[in-house]
């Protein structure tokens, strides 16, 4: 199993050059343009966005399946520098209520592929860059904060993990249980779709009590990632959520990436609720999740915890006769931290991250995990470190340490069931553990 | 001749009708059974589209056919409104296969019946007006 198939991004490097020359061009343009003297409004409202993740990256118990022995041979620790993410785009506002927003991403450069960092390299004589968002919010006139319409290019909601910022988190990476999420129900890793989505939030000031709602229809369009394809039938991934707060809210707006840590200034708890889902196609007869999540914020303190039980039915053929099997995991991840407030408006975040993935384990259901090319076996990770909040939101530098542990089940040594025991540019392996120095800036 | 740019723009808005497929009962019972994007992609488009081409009308200072200014005023935000009277529209979308819009465009190719759904429809329009003041708002 490819757990980083990289089918979404432009392959070529001369297409990424390409790429890159647009983007630049594109900036130059605006910069060009914000300069004259009679610039236009919409023009004067474009607000930039950029953000880097920095990471050094020393990886220990590492062991790699050698074929011919039929044996993990643990590799060398090594220290690895990478990029791992970059952000970069525009958010405007057009006119009142109609916001457009268009983000580039440039990750993973320099990881080597037995870096124990998560994920597969992005490195050649030329890196990808990858389209993240690309959409339009549309605020309803009359409405507040109630009905906002959102089309184009985004991340459906669904999962707190997976709407919550990779900048935002409190971790040095986004728990795995949500790369597991997207890829069963959504299809890429990195969570994006092309949809629209209805979402809006209600608050009552007086009770303390508010709602954030959502649910989106998305066009599964990704015939070569993991496990969804269009084939014949090309029926909608639909998704909703809805979020219910007592206490402060997280938000007195409407927002689409959520947030983790509020430095200290939100009493309150949030509970959320998820149900996605997609009829029969290619690949499936259906395929749902279910997700709970819950966040505390009570000043200094923050806890985070959520749960996805991921299903899928598909009709199989097992010499020669049609069956239909069922396939369940469980995954979900829960993270706790606790803000020192330091002088200069600084933080200090002491903070732990669990995660685990929990699929079939017997021979028959991780047959049925391969046939419908889905995750088996166990997965488990727990991350510690501290953050050192400079600026919060902004800057801010972390170190961590993060286990990680599987279980093939039946499978035994050798197999690719799951993250733990796969890696795109070296096939079977065992995943070692990592200690991460970061630098993480975003403005 | 002065009708004859509103009557241009209906044939435009009757081939878009007809060439997207909206006017199709089973299109519209495949995105009730969430079957396929394609009109969830419909209304999404027109709704950023609308969302502009209300912007540019008001910009622009665009009159009605009538020369009067246009009265676009936001509606309310109105829960039990919007659930009760969504609800029916559903409802009735679901069984007939059209909205509004694509009611006259299928009179318009022929198809006799659909004057049933139309005369329906003006009915279900009058007893709203009937029932109006009793019914939350």
């Amino acid at each position: 199993m490819e757990y980083s198939k990289p089918g979404y991004r432009i392959d070529l490097p001369v297409a990424a050059g390409r790429n890159l020359l647009s983007v630049s061009c594109f900036f130059l343009f605006l910069a060009g343009a914000v300069a004259q003297s009679k610039t236009p409004d919409w023009i004067k409202r474009i607000d930039p966005v950029l953000g880097i993740q920095v990471w050094s990256v020393y990886t220990v118990n590492e062991a790699v399946f050698n074929r011919d022995s039929s044996r993990y041979e643990r590799i060398r620790p090594r220290l690895n520098t990478i990029v791992r993410r970059t952000r970069f785009g525009v958010r405007s506002e057009l006119f009142e209520g109609l916001k457009v927003e268009l983000l580039f991403g440039l990750d993973q450069v320099g990881k080597e592929a037995l870096s124990g960092a998560p994920g597969s390299a992005n490195n050649g004589s030329s890196p990808v860059i990858n389209p993240l968002n690309a959409f339009v919010a549309y605020s309803l006139p009359g409405c507040g904060q109630a009905l906002n319409l959102t089309a184009g290019y985004f991340t459906p909601q669904f999962g707190r993990e997976s709407v919550t910022g990779s900048f935002r988190v409190s971790s040095m990476e986004k728990a795995a249980s949500q790369t597991y999420m997207r890829r069963h129900i959504f299809g890429p890793g990195p969570g994006r779709l092309g949809g629209i989505n209805a979402g809006g939030l209600l608050l009552d000031t007086a009770l303390h009590i508010g709602c954030q709602y959502d649910f989106g229809v998305f066009n599964p369009v990704f015939d070569t990632y993991g496990s969804n394809s269009s084939g014949d039938y090309s029926p909608v991934v639909w998704v909703g959520r809805a979020v219910f707060s007592i206490g402060d809210p997280e938000s007195k707006t409407y927002k689409q990436v959520q947030e983790y840590n509020f430095f200290n200034r939100r009493k309150g708890l949030s509970i959320g609720i998820g149900l996605a889902g997609q009829g029969a196609e290619a690949g499936f007869l259906n395929n749902q999740a279910f997700n709970l999540d819950v966040l505390i914020n009570w000043k200094a303190f923050n806890l985070a915890g959520e749960w996805d039980l991921l299903k899928r039915r598909s009709s199989l053929t097992d010499n020669g006769h049609a069956e239909v099997r069922a396939y369940r995991a469980d995954t979900g991840c829960c993270r706790l931290s606790w803000n020192f407030h330091m002088r200069h408006n600084r933080f200090l975040e002491p903070v732990v991250t669990a995660a685990v993935f929990k699929g079939p384990m017997d021979p028959a259901g991780q047959k049925t995990a391969e046939a419908m090319k889905l995750a088996s076996g166990k997965d488990y990770s727990l991350e510690a470190g501290v953050n050192l909040h400079l600026m919060p939101r902004k800057l801010k530098v972390n170190l961590h340490y993060t286990w990680r542990r599987g279980d093939a089940g039946s499978a035994g040594s050798g197999s690719t069931v799951n993250a733990y025991f796969s890696q795109p540019e070296v096939g079977a392996i065992t995943r070692g553990n990592w200690l991460g120095l970061g630098l993480l800036a975003m403005y | 001749m002065k009708l004859l740019k509103f009557f241009a723009v209906g044939i435009l808005f009757g081939l878009v009708m007809t060439k997207s497929e909206a006017i199709s009962w089973f299109r519209i019972q495949e995105m009730f059974h969430f079957d396929s994007f394609h009109m969830f992609g419909i209304i999404g488009s027109a709704v950023v589209f609308g969302a502009i081409g209300i912007y540019l009308l008001k910009k622009k200072g665009v009159r009605s056919m009538m020369g009067k200014p246009l009265q676009l005023d936001p509606k309310k935000m109105e829960i039990k409104r919007l659930l009760l009277g969504g609800t029916v529209f559903g409802l009735g979308w679901a069984m007939t296969g059209a909205c509004p819009g694509p009611l006259y465009v299928l009179l318009g190719q022929g198809a006799g019946v659909i004057l049933v759904v139309i005369a329906s429809a003006i009915f279900g329009a009058y007893m709203y007006g009937v029932f109006k003041a009793r019914l939350p708002h």
